[in-house]
Protein backbone atom coordinates (compact mmCIF):
# COMPACT_ATOMS: atom_id res chain seq x y z
CA UNK A 1 0.00 0.00 0.00
CA UNK A 2 2.73 2.07 0.71
CA UNK A 3 5.33 1.44 -1.62
CA UNK A 4 1.83 1.85 -4.46
CA UNK A 5 1.21 5.18 -3.36
CA UNK A 6 4.35 6.27 -3.20
CA UNK A 7 4.59 4.91 -7.01
CA UNK A 8 1.36 7.52 -7.50
CA UNK A 9 2.99 10.57 -6.30
CA UNK A 10 6.34 9.74 -7.72
CA UNK A 11 4.55 9.67 -11.31
CA UNK A 12 2.19 12.97 -10.45
CA UNK A 13 5.51 14.57 -9.52
CA UNK A 14 6.79 13.25 -12.54
CA UNK A 15 4.95 14.71 -14.69
CA UNK A 16 4.19 18.11 -13.21
CA UNK A 17 8.07 18.56 -12.64
CA UNK A 18 8.46 17.43 -16.38
CA UNK A 19 5.96 19.88 -17.72
CA UNK A 20 7.45 22.56 -16.68
CA UNK A 21 6.96 25.45 -13.91
CA UNK A 22 4.68 23.72 -11.83
CA UNK A 23 5.85 23.42 -8.17
CA UNK A 24 9.42 24.76 -9.00
CA UNK A 25 10.34 22.51 -11.56
CA UNK A 26 12.24 23.38 -14.48
CA UNK A 27 11.04 25.72 -17.18
CA UNK A 28 9.56 24.55 -20.11
CA UNK A 29 8.67 27.57 -21.84
CA UNK A 30 10.27 27.47 -25.34
CA UNK A 31 11.80 30.72 -26.28
CA UNK A 32 10.02 32.81 -28.79
CA UNK A 33 12.00 32.63 -31.89
CA UNK A 34 11.53 33.41 -36.09
CA UNK A 35 14.46 33.56 -38.55
CA UNK A 36 15.00 36.44 -40.76
CA UNK A 37 15.05 35.83 -44.19
CA UNK A 38 17.76 37.88 -46.03
CA UNK A 39 17.01 36.95 -49.63
CA UNK A 40 14.79 35.03 -51.61
CA UNK A 41 16.48 34.10 -55.01
CA UNK A 42 14.41 32.45 -57.86
CA UNK A 43 16.71 30.33 -60.25
CA UNK A 44 15.67 29.67 -63.25
CA UNK A 45 16.54 27.34 -66.07
CA UNK A 46 14.54 28.81 -69.14
CA UNK A 47 15.38 31.76 -70.92
CA UNK A 48 12.79 33.88 -68.49
CA UNK A 49 14.03 36.48 -66.81
CA UNK A 50 14.32 35.36 -63.10
CA UNK A 51 13.39 38.82 -61.92
CA UNK A 52 9.75 37.70 -62.64
CA UNK A 53 9.48 35.14 -59.69
CA UNK A 54 10.85 37.04 -57.17
CA UNK A 55 6.94 37.23 -55.93
CA UNK A 56 7.18 33.04 -56.08
CA UNK A 57 10.33 32.61 -54.79
CA UNK A 58 9.27 35.09 -51.73
CA UNK A 59 6.61 32.58 -51.12
CA UNK A 60 8.34 29.59 -51.43
CA UNK A 61 11.02 31.19 -48.93
CA UNK A 62 8.09 31.62 -46.47
CA UNK A 63 7.12 28.03 -46.60
CA UNK A 64 10.55 26.62 -46.57
CA UNK A 65 11.12 29.38 -43.28
CA UNK A 66 8.57 27.61 -41.35
CA UNK A 67 10.09 24.28 -41.68
CA UNK A 68 13.50 25.70 -40.84
CA UNK A 69 12.14 27.14 -37.42
CA UNK A 70 9.99 23.93 -36.74
CA UNK A 71 13.31 22.43 -37.04
CA UNK A 72 15.65 24.84 -35.32
CA UNK A 73 13.09 24.76 -32.38
CA UNK A 74 12.74 21.31 -32.12
CA UNK A 75 16.20 20.86 -32.39
CA UNK A 76 18.16 23.38 -30.10
CA UNK A 77 15.18 25.28 -28.16
CA UNK A 78 12.52 23.40 -26.92
CA UNK A 79 13.08 22.13 -23.82
CA UNK A 80 11.36 19.31 -23.56
CA UNK A 81 13.54 17.60 -26.14
CA UNK A 82 16.84 18.86 -25.34
CA UNK A 83 16.21 17.86 -21.73
CA UNK A 84 15.25 14.47 -22.48
CA UNK A 85 17.76 14.42 -25.44
CA UNK A 86 14.92 12.75 -27.79
CA UNK A 87 13.43 15.14 -30.88
CA UNK A 88 11.31 12.96 -32.19
CA UNK A 89 8.96 16.38 -33.21
CA UNK A 90 12.29 16.62 -35.72
CA UNK A 91 13.04 14.01 -37.64
CA UNK A 92 9.77 14.49 -39.51
CA UNK A 93 10.90 17.69 -41.07
CA UNK A 94 13.43 15.25 -42.90
CA UNK A 95 11.97 13.01 -45.48
CA UNK A 96 12.27 9.38 -46.11
CA UNK A 97 15.94 9.51 -47.48
CA UNK A 98 17.61 11.89 -45.44
CA UNK A 99 15.95 11.05 -41.93
CA UNK A 100 18.03 7.83 -40.68
CA UNK A 101 21.13 10.04 -41.69
CA UNK A 102 20.07 12.98 -39.73
CA UNK A 103 19.24 10.89 -37.00
CA UNK A 104 23.04 9.56 -36.83
CA UNK A 105 23.71 13.04 -36.81
CA UNK A 106 22.04 13.82 -34.47
CA UNK A 107 24.75 15.81 -31.92
CA UNK A 108 25.26 17.97 -35.14
CA UNK A 109 21.63 18.37 -36.28
CA UNK A 110 20.37 19.13 -32.64
CA UNK A 111 21.72 20.12 -28.92
CA UNK A 112 22.75 16.33 -28.95
CA UNK A 113 21.51 13.71 -26.92
CA UNK A 114 22.96 14.36 -23.70
CA UNK A 115 21.74 18.54 -23.72
CA UNK A 116 20.09 17.82 -20.40
CA UNK A 117 23.19 16.89 -18.84
CA UNK A 118 25.15 19.83 -19.67
CA UNK A 119 22.77 22.84 -20.09
CA UNK A 120 20.10 24.50 -17.59
CA UNK A 121 18.70 26.93 -20.00
CA UNK A 122 19.01 28.19 -23.84
CA UNK A 123 17.94 31.57 -24.76
CA UNK A 124 18.73 34.34 -27.09
CA UNK A 125 18.08 32.15 -30.41
CA UNK A 126 18.82 34.57 -33.37
CA UNK A 127 19.00 33.47 -36.44
CA UNK A 128 19.34 34.58 -40.67
CA UNK A 129 17.76 32.28 -43.38
CA UNK A 130 18.36 32.93 -47.17
CA UNK A 131 16.69 30.60 -49.47
CA UNK A 132 17.46 29.91 -53.07
CA UNK A 133 14.45 28.50 -55.37
CA UNK A 134 15.40 26.50 -58.41
CA UNK A 135 12.19 26.49 -61.18
CA UNK A 136 11.62 23.74 -63.01
CA UNK A 137 11.63 23.78 -67.05
CA UNK A 138 7.73 24.85 -66.62
CA UNK A 139 9.41 27.62 -63.80
CA UNK A 140 7.38 26.86 -61.05
CA UNK A 141 9.27 25.58 -57.98
CA UNK A 142 11.15 22.94 -57.81
CA UNK A 143 13.56 22.47 -55.21
CA UNK A 144 14.88 24.95 -52.94
CA UNK A 145 18.01 25.38 -50.69
CA UNK A 146 18.21 27.40 -47.23
CA UNK A 147 21.30 28.66 -45.88
CA UNK A 148 20.63 28.89 -42.57
CA UNK A 149 22.73 30.77 -39.22
CA UNK A 150 21.66 30.30 -36.32
CA UNK A 151 22.71 31.05 -32.09
CA UNK A 152 21.71 30.89 -28.71
CA UNK A 153 22.98 31.01 -25.61
CA UNK A 154 23.17 28.07 -23.12
CA UNK A 155 23.50 28.38 -19.84
CA UNK A 156 25.66 25.06 -18.74
CA UNK A 157 24.91 23.40 -15.26
CA UNK A 158 28.05 24.12 -13.96
CA UNK A 159 27.95 27.91 -14.43
CA UNK A 160 29.51 28.61 -17.77
CA UNK A 161 27.98 29.73 -20.78
CA UNK A 162 27.99 28.70 -24.25
CA UNK A 163 27.34 30.07 -27.36
CA UNK A 164 25.42 27.66 -29.48
CA UNK A 165 26.30 27.75 -33.22
CA UNK A 166 24.74 25.98 -36.21
CA UNK A 167 25.77 26.96 -39.95
CA UNK A 168 23.83 25.17 -42.35
CA UNK A 169 22.52 24.63 -46.08
CA UNK A 170 19.63 22.48 -46.49
CA UNK A 171 17.88 21.25 -49.40
CA UNK A 172 14.40 20.74 -49.31
CA UNK A 173 11.42 20.05 -51.20
CA UNK A 174 7.33 19.96 -51.62
CA UNK A 175 6.21 17.20 -49.97
CA UNK A 176 2.91 16.11 -48.90
CA UNK A 177 3.17 17.73 -45.71
CA UNK A 178 4.95 20.69 -46.79
CA UNK A 179 8.47 21.68 -47.59
CA UNK A 180 10.62 18.80 -46.29
CA UNK A 181 14.62 18.29 -46.00
CA UNK A 182 16.21 15.88 -48.58
CA UNK A 183 19.93 16.93 -47.99
CA UNK A 184 21.81 18.69 -45.51
CA UNK A 185 25.67 20.36 -44.96
CA UNK A 186 25.36 21.56 -41.19
CA UNK A 187 28.31 22.63 -38.98
CA UNK A 188 28.60 23.17 -35.51
CA UNK A 189 30.58 26.11 -34.24
CA UNK A 190 29.91 26.16 -30.55
CA UNK A 191 32.17 27.94 -27.94
CA UNK A 192 32.22 28.97 -24.34
CA UNK A 193 31.24 32.50 -23.91
CA UNK A 194 31.41 35.05 -21.30
CA UNK A 195 27.68 37.01 -20.89
CA UNK A 196 27.51 40.52 -19.21
CA UNK A 197 24.98 41.91 -17.61
CA UNK A 198 22.62 43.58 -20.17
CA UNK A 199 20.61 47.15 -19.10
CA UNK A 200 18.15 45.26 -17.92
CA UNK A 201 19.56 42.74 -16.10
CA UNK A 202 19.56 40.25 -18.79
CA UNK A 203 22.69 38.66 -19.86
CA UNK A 204 24.41 39.17 -23.17
CA UNK A 205 27.66 37.98 -24.57
CA UNK A 206 30.88 39.18 -24.28
CA UNK A 207 32.76 38.38 -27.79
CA UNK A 208 35.35 35.78 -27.00
CA UNK B 1 5.48 23.19 7.11
CA UNK B 2 3.78 19.93 6.58
CA UNK B 3 3.87 21.38 2.51
CA UNK B 4 7.87 21.97 2.42
CA UNK B 5 7.75 18.51 3.57
CA UNK B 6 5.43 17.03 0.82
CA UNK B 7 7.10 18.93 -1.92
CA UNK B 8 10.48 17.52 -1.02
CA UNK B 9 9.25 14.14 -1.09
CA UNK B 10 7.73 14.60 -3.87
CA UNK B 11 11.18 15.69 -5.34
CA UNK B 12 12.90 13.12 -3.95
CA UNK B 13 10.84 10.82 -5.54
CA UNK B 14 10.31 12.73 -9.71
CA UNK B 15 14.31 12.60 -9.18
CA UNK B 16 14.40 8.82 -8.45
CA UNK B 17 11.07 8.23 -11.15
CA UNK B 18 13.34 10.49 -13.10
CA UNK B 19 16.44 9.16 -13.10
CA UNK B 20 15.13 5.37 -13.83
CA UNK B 21 13.48 6.34 -17.01
CA UNK B 22 16.54 7.96 -17.75
CA UNK B 23 14.81 11.65 -18.12
CA UNK B 24 16.29 13.82 -15.51
CA UNK B 25 19.44 13.28 -15.14
CA UNK B 26 21.43 14.96 -12.06
CA UNK B 27 24.03 17.49 -12.64
CA UNK B 28 27.75 16.10 -12.35
CA UNK B 29 30.22 18.45 -12.95
CA UNK B 30 32.78 16.46 -12.68
CA UNK B 31 31.32 13.65 -14.66
CA UNK B 32 30.10 16.55 -17.09
CA UNK B 33 33.61 18.21 -17.88
CA UNK B 34 34.80 14.14 -18.01
CA UNK B 35 32.30 13.33 -21.14
CA UNK B 36 32.91 13.96 -24.53
CA UNK B 37 31.80 17.72 -25.27
CA UNK B 38 30.30 16.78 -28.67
CA UNK B 39 28.81 20.31 -28.65
CA UNK B 40 32.52 22.00 -28.59
CA UNK B 41 34.71 21.74 -31.85
CA UNK B 42 33.00 21.82 -35.65
CA UNK B 43 30.84 18.96 -35.97
CA UNK B 44 29.64 18.12 -39.37
CA UNK B 45 26.81 16.64 -40.31
CA UNK B 46 26.27 15.63 -44.12
CA UNK B 47 23.55 14.16 -46.47
CA UNK B 48 23.64 14.01 -49.94
CA UNK B 49 21.08 12.12 -51.96
CA UNK B 50 23.65 10.72 -54.30
CA UNK B 51 23.57 8.05 -56.89
CA UNK B 52 24.03 4.37 -55.62
CA UNK B 53 24.21 1.01 -56.94
CA UNK B 54 26.88 -0.41 -59.51
CA UNK B 55 24.71 0.07 -62.26
CA UNK B 56 26.81 2.94 -64.71
CA UNK B 57 25.28 5.74 -65.79
CA UNK B 58 26.30 6.94 -69.00
CA UNK B 59 25.52 10.46 -70.96
CA UNK B 60 25.95 11.65 -74.65
CA UNK B 61 27.77 15.09 -74.35
CA UNK B 62 27.36 16.78 -77.80
CA UNK B 63 28.08 19.89 -79.18
CA UNK B 64 26.66 21.14 -82.55
CA UNK B 65 28.28 22.55 -84.98
CA UNK B 66 25.06 24.79 -85.63
CA UNK B 67 25.50 28.52 -86.43
CA UNK B 68 23.06 30.88 -84.76
CA UNK B 69 19.71 30.68 -86.69
CA UNK B 70 20.58 26.80 -88.04
CA UNK B 71 18.81 23.99 -86.71
CA UNK B 72 20.94 22.67 -83.58
CA UNK B 73 19.28 19.24 -83.14
CA UNK B 74 19.97 18.90 -86.92
CA UNK B 75 23.47 20.27 -88.14
CA UNK B 76 26.64 18.35 -87.59
CA UNK B 77 27.87 16.82 -84.31
CA UNK B 78 31.38 18.62 -83.90
CA UNK B 79 32.05 17.41 -81.22
CA UNK B 80 31.13 14.07 -79.09
CA UNK B 81 31.70 12.18 -75.72
CA UNK B 82 30.59 9.25 -73.29
CA UNK B 83 30.54 10.69 -70.00
CA UNK B 84 29.81 7.60 -67.72
CA UNK B 85 29.85 7.77 -63.81
CA UNK B 86 30.06 4.66 -61.75
CA UNK B 87 28.42 5.28 -58.69
CA UNK B 88 29.41 2.99 -56.42
CA UNK B 89 33.03 4.11 -57.41
CA UNK B 90 32.72 7.29 -57.25
CA UNK B 91 34.79 7.25 -60.26
CA UNK B 92 34.35 8.54 -64.00
CA UNK B 93 35.40 7.98 -67.72
CA UNK B 94 35.62 10.69 -70.94
CA UNK B 95 35.39 8.90 -73.68
CA UNK B 96 35.67 10.94 -76.78
CA UNK B 97 34.70 9.67 -80.73
CA UNK B 98 36.36 11.38 -83.72
CA UNK B 99 33.55 13.12 -85.20
CA UNK B 100 34.92 11.85 -88.75
CA UNK B 101 34.26 8.54 -87.23
CA UNK B 102 33.43 5.77 -90.37
CA UNK B 103 30.21 3.79 -88.95
CA UNK B 104 26.76 2.53 -89.53
CA UNK B 105 24.14 5.14 -89.51
CA UNK B 106 20.90 3.18 -88.35
CA UNK B 107 18.39 3.21 -91.59
CA UNK B 108 21.41 5.71 -93.24
CA UNK B 109 24.06 3.25 -93.93
CA UNK B 110 27.50 3.91 -93.50
CA UNK B 111 28.63 7.70 -92.77
CA UNK B 112 30.49 9.63 -90.36
CA UNK B 113 29.42 9.67 -87.13
CA UNK B 114 28.70 13.55 -86.83
CA UNK B 115 26.17 13.28 -89.81
CA UNK B 116 23.72 10.75 -87.84
CA UNK B 117 22.29 14.19 -86.39
CA UNK B 118 21.79 16.09 -89.32
CA UNK B 119 19.86 13.15 -90.38
CA UNK B 120 17.71 12.31 -87.24
CA UNK B 121 18.89 14.35 -84.40
CA UNK B 122 20.12 13.93 -80.86
CA UNK B 123 18.23 10.64 -80.88
CA UNK B 124 19.59 9.16 -84.23
CA UNK B 125 23.13 9.59 -83.04
CA UNK B 126 22.10 8.32 -79.75
CA UNK B 127 21.14 5.27 -81.48
CA UNK B 128 24.52 5.15 -83.70
CA UNK B 129 26.60 5.15 -80.91
CA UNK B 130 24.74 2.71 -79.14
CA UNK B 131 24.94 0.70 -82.04
CA UNK B 132 28.74 1.17 -82.64
CA UNK B 133 29.59 1.11 -78.74
CA UNK B 134 27.38 -1.67 -77.37
CA UNK B 135 26.74 0.68 -74.54
CA UNK B 136 23.16 1.55 -73.29
CA UNK B 137 23.17 5.51 -73.49
CA UNK B 138 20.87 7.23 -70.60
CA UNK B 139 20.71 10.57 -71.64
CA UNK B 140 22.48 12.86 -74.03
CA UNK B 141 22.86 16.78 -73.78
CA UNK B 142 23.39 19.25 -76.36
CA UNK B 143 25.05 22.38 -76.89
CA UNK B 144 26.10 25.06 -79.02
CA UNK B 145 29.02 27.64 -79.48
CA UNK B 146 26.68 29.85 -77.72
CA UNK B 147 25.20 27.57 -75.16
CA UNK B 148 28.48 26.77 -74.29
CA UNK B 149 30.10 30.33 -74.02
CA UNK B 150 26.86 31.63 -71.91
CA UNK B 151 27.43 28.22 -69.71
CA UNK B 152 30.98 29.42 -68.73
CA UNK B 153 29.52 33.05 -68.11
CA UNK B 154 27.10 31.94 -66.42
CA UNK B 155 29.08 30.40 -64.15
CA UNK B 156 31.76 32.40 -63.91
CA UNK B 157 34.42 31.21 -65.88
CA UNK B 158 36.43 27.99 -65.83
CA UNK B 159 39.46 27.65 -64.45
CA UNK B 160 41.50 25.45 -66.58
CA UNK B 161 45.24 23.85 -66.62
CA UNK B 162 45.98 24.68 -69.88
CA UNK B 163 48.77 21.82 -70.65
CA UNK B 164 50.84 23.38 -73.51
CA UNK B 165 50.70 25.84 -75.75
CA UNK B 166 48.23 26.75 -77.47
CA UNK B 167 48.10 29.90 -80.51
CA UNK B 168 45.38 28.85 -83.44
CA UNK B 169 44.27 32.02 -85.41
CA UNK B 170 41.62 29.46 -86.74
CA UNK B 171 39.63 29.05 -83.17
CA UNK B 172 41.34 32.36 -81.91
CA UNK B 173 42.89 30.44 -79.01
CA UNK B 174 45.75 32.18 -77.82
CA UNK B 175 47.03 30.59 -74.45
CA UNK B 176 50.27 30.06 -72.61
CA UNK B 177 50.23 26.77 -70.88
CA UNK B 178 49.15 27.07 -67.02
CA UNK B 179 46.40 27.54 -64.62
CA UNK B 180 44.06 30.06 -65.87
CA UNK B 181 40.82 31.35 -65.91
CA UNK B 182 38.80 31.30 -69.06
CA UNK B 183 35.71 33.52 -69.75
CA UNK B 184 33.01 31.91 -72.37
CA UNK B 185 35.29 32.95 -75.24
CA UNK B 186 38.05 31.21 -74.05
CA UNK B 187 36.69 28.16 -72.79
CA UNK B 188 35.28 27.78 -76.92
CA UNK B 189 38.30 28.46 -78.38
CA UNK B 190 40.59 25.95 -75.88
CA UNK B 191 37.43 23.06 -76.80
CA UNK B 192 37.12 23.92 -80.29
CA UNK B 193 41.40 24.37 -81.17
CA UNK B 194 42.77 21.68 -83.34
CA UNK B 195 45.54 23.27 -85.61
CA UNK B 196 48.11 23.52 -82.11
CA UNK B 197 47.56 19.92 -82.00
CA UNK B 198 49.72 17.58 -83.87
CA UNK B 199 46.66 14.94 -83.97
CA UNK B 200 44.04 17.47 -84.80
CA UNK B 201 40.37 16.45 -84.20
CA UNK B 202 41.66 13.49 -81.70
CA UNK B 203 43.69 16.33 -79.32
CA UNK B 204 40.67 18.38 -79.89
CA UNK B 205 38.31 15.56 -78.49
CA UNK B 206 40.98 15.12 -75.73
CA UNK B 207 40.72 18.99 -74.59
CA UNK B 208 37.28 18.90 -74.47
CA UNK B 209 37.22 15.89 -71.96
CA UNK B 210 39.96 18.05 -70.45
CA UNK B 211 37.51 20.75 -69.87
CA UNK B 212 34.94 18.52 -68.58
CA UNK B 213 37.26 17.37 -65.69
CA UNK B 214 38.37 21.39 -65.01
CA UNK B 215 34.38 21.75 -64.39
CA UNK B 216 34.22 18.83 -62.40
CA UNK B 217 37.32 19.75 -60.64
CA UNK B 218 35.58 23.52 -60.18
CA UNK B 219 32.54 22.35 -58.99
CA UNK B 220 33.18 19.95 -56.16
CA UNK B 221 35.24 23.03 -54.93
CA UNK B 222 32.43 25.10 -54.74
CA UNK B 223 30.00 22.80 -53.57
CA UNK B 224 32.08 22.54 -50.70
CA UNK B 225 32.48 26.27 -49.56
CA UNK B 226 28.73 27.02 -50.90
CA UNK B 227 26.05 23.90 -51.53
CA UNK B 228 23.63 25.98 -52.72
CA UNK B 229 26.39 27.02 -55.68
CA UNK B 230 24.74 23.88 -57.43
CA UNK B 231 21.53 25.30 -58.17
CA UNK B 232 23.74 28.39 -60.30
CA UNK B 233 25.74 25.40 -61.62
CA UNK B 234 22.64 23.45 -62.81
CA UNK B 235 20.14 26.76 -64.23
CA UNK B 236 23.61 27.69 -66.18
CA UNK B 237 23.50 23.79 -67.92
CA UNK B 238 19.88 23.61 -68.66
CA UNK B 239 19.56 27.21 -69.70
CA UNK B 240 22.47 26.43 -72.35
CA UNK B 241 21.63 22.46 -73.48
CA UNK B 242 18.81 20.69 -75.01
CA UNK B 243 18.75 17.95 -73.07
CA UNK B 244 17.00 14.75 -72.01
CA UNK B 245 17.72 14.56 -68.51
CA UNK B 246 14.87 15.18 -65.87
CA UNK B 247 15.63 17.61 -63.39
CA UNK B 248 15.23 15.76 -60.62
CA UNK B 249 17.86 13.43 -61.99
CA UNK B 250 19.87 16.27 -62.83
CA UNK B 251 19.74 17.40 -58.99
CA UNK B 252 21.00 12.73 -58.35
CA UNK B 253 23.54 13.64 -61.05
CA UNK B 254 24.75 16.93 -59.08
CA UNK B 255 25.16 15.52 -55.90
CA UNK B 256 26.81 12.23 -57.96
CA UNK B 257 29.23 14.66 -59.06
CA UNK B 258 30.54 16.11 -55.81
CA UNK B 259 31.39 13.05 -54.61
CA UNK B 260 34.14 11.93 -57.62
CA UNK B 261 37.55 13.38 -57.11
CA UNK B 262 38.65 14.49 -60.73
CA UNK B 263 41.79 12.66 -60.22
CA UNK B 264 39.78 9.02 -60.79
CA UNK B 265 38.03 10.92 -63.90
CA UNK B 266 39.33 9.02 -67.02
CA UNK B 267 39.68 11.20 -70.15
CA UNK B 268 40.73 9.15 -73.30
CA UNK B 269 39.70 9.58 -77.36
CA UNK B 270 38.76 6.22 -78.93
CA UNK B 271 41.69 5.71 -80.85
CA UNK B 272 41.23 5.46 -84.85
CA UNK B 273 43.27 5.68 -88.11
CA UNK B 274 42.53 8.13 -90.27
CA UNK B 275 41.51 6.31 -93.79
CA UNK B 276 39.44 7.17 -96.56
CA UNK B 277 35.79 6.08 -97.73
CA UNK B 278 35.97 7.09 -101.19
CA UNK B 279 36.69 10.54 -101.81
CA UNK B 280 35.83 11.15 -98.10
CA UNK B 281 38.81 11.41 -95.49
CA UNK B 282 37.33 9.16 -92.30
CA UNK B 283 38.40 7.42 -88.91
CA UNK B 284 38.56 4.03 -89.04
CA UNK B 285 38.24 2.75 -85.23
CA UNK B 286 40.94 0.43 -84.34
CA UNK B 287 40.08 -3.15 -82.14
CA UNK B 288 41.67 -1.30 -79.23
CA UNK B 289 38.30 0.69 -79.48
CA UNK B 290 36.36 -2.19 -79.15
CA UNK B 291 37.98 -3.36 -75.76
CA UNK B 292 37.39 0.32 -74.71
CA UNK B 293 33.75 -0.27 -75.41
CA UNK B 294 33.57 -3.50 -73.55
CA UNK B 295 35.28 -2.18 -70.64
CA UNK B 296 32.63 0.47 -70.54
CA UNK B 297 29.82 -1.63 -70.54
CA UNK B 298 31.33 -3.50 -67.99
CA UNK B 299 31.04 -1.04 -65.04
CA UNK B 300 31.39 2.49 -66.83
CA UNK B 301 35.05 2.35 -66.26
CA UNK B 302 38.09 1.53 -68.55
CA UNK B 303 41.06 -0.77 -67.45
CA UNK B 304 44.23 0.92 -66.67
CA UNK B 305 46.13 -1.31 -69.11
CA UNK B 306 43.21 -0.77 -71.78
CA UNK B 307 43.60 3.63 -71.60
CA UNK B 308 45.05 4.60 -75.19
CA UNK B 309 47.94 7.64 -75.24
CA UNK B 310 46.95 10.62 -75.31
CA UNK B 311 46.76 11.89 -78.78
CA UNK B 312 48.71 15.19 -77.38
CA UNK B 313 51.57 12.93 -76.06
CA UNK B 314 53.77 14.94 -77.45
CA UNK B 315 53.26 17.74 -76.57
CA UNK B 316 53.05 16.82 -73.12
CA UNK B 317 56.41 15.14 -73.16
CA UNK B 318 55.25 11.67 -72.65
Amino acid sequence: MWVSGVAVLGVLAFVLFRGGGGLGGPDNTIPQFDFKVTKAIPMVVTQNDPNQFTGQAQAVATEVTKTMTALYTGAFLDPENWRSGSYGDVWPLFDDGSRTSAQQDGATITLGPNAGDTYEKVKQPKGTIGVKVLLDKQDRPSTAVAIVKFTALGTGKDGTFTRIVSRGQYFLRLADGGWTVYAFQVRRGDHVTTPKPGPSGSSSEVAP
Amino acid sequence: MRRRYALAALALVAWIAGSTLGVVTPADPKQASAAPLFQFGRAHAEYLPTLSGTRPIFILFIGSGAREGEDVEHSLADSIHIVSLNPARHRAAILGIPRDTWVDIPGYGSGKINTAMVYGGPQLLVQTIESLTGVNLDYWALTTFWGFTKMIYNIGGLTVDVPFPMHDRYSYSDFDPGVQMLNGPDALAFARDRHSLPQGDFGRSENGGRLVVAALTQFRKEFSKDPSRMFTWIAAGIRNVQTDVPLDEVLSLAFTASTVNPKYVQNMVAPGLTGMAGDTSVVNLTADAQTIFQDLRNDGLVLKKNIPPSPNASLLGE
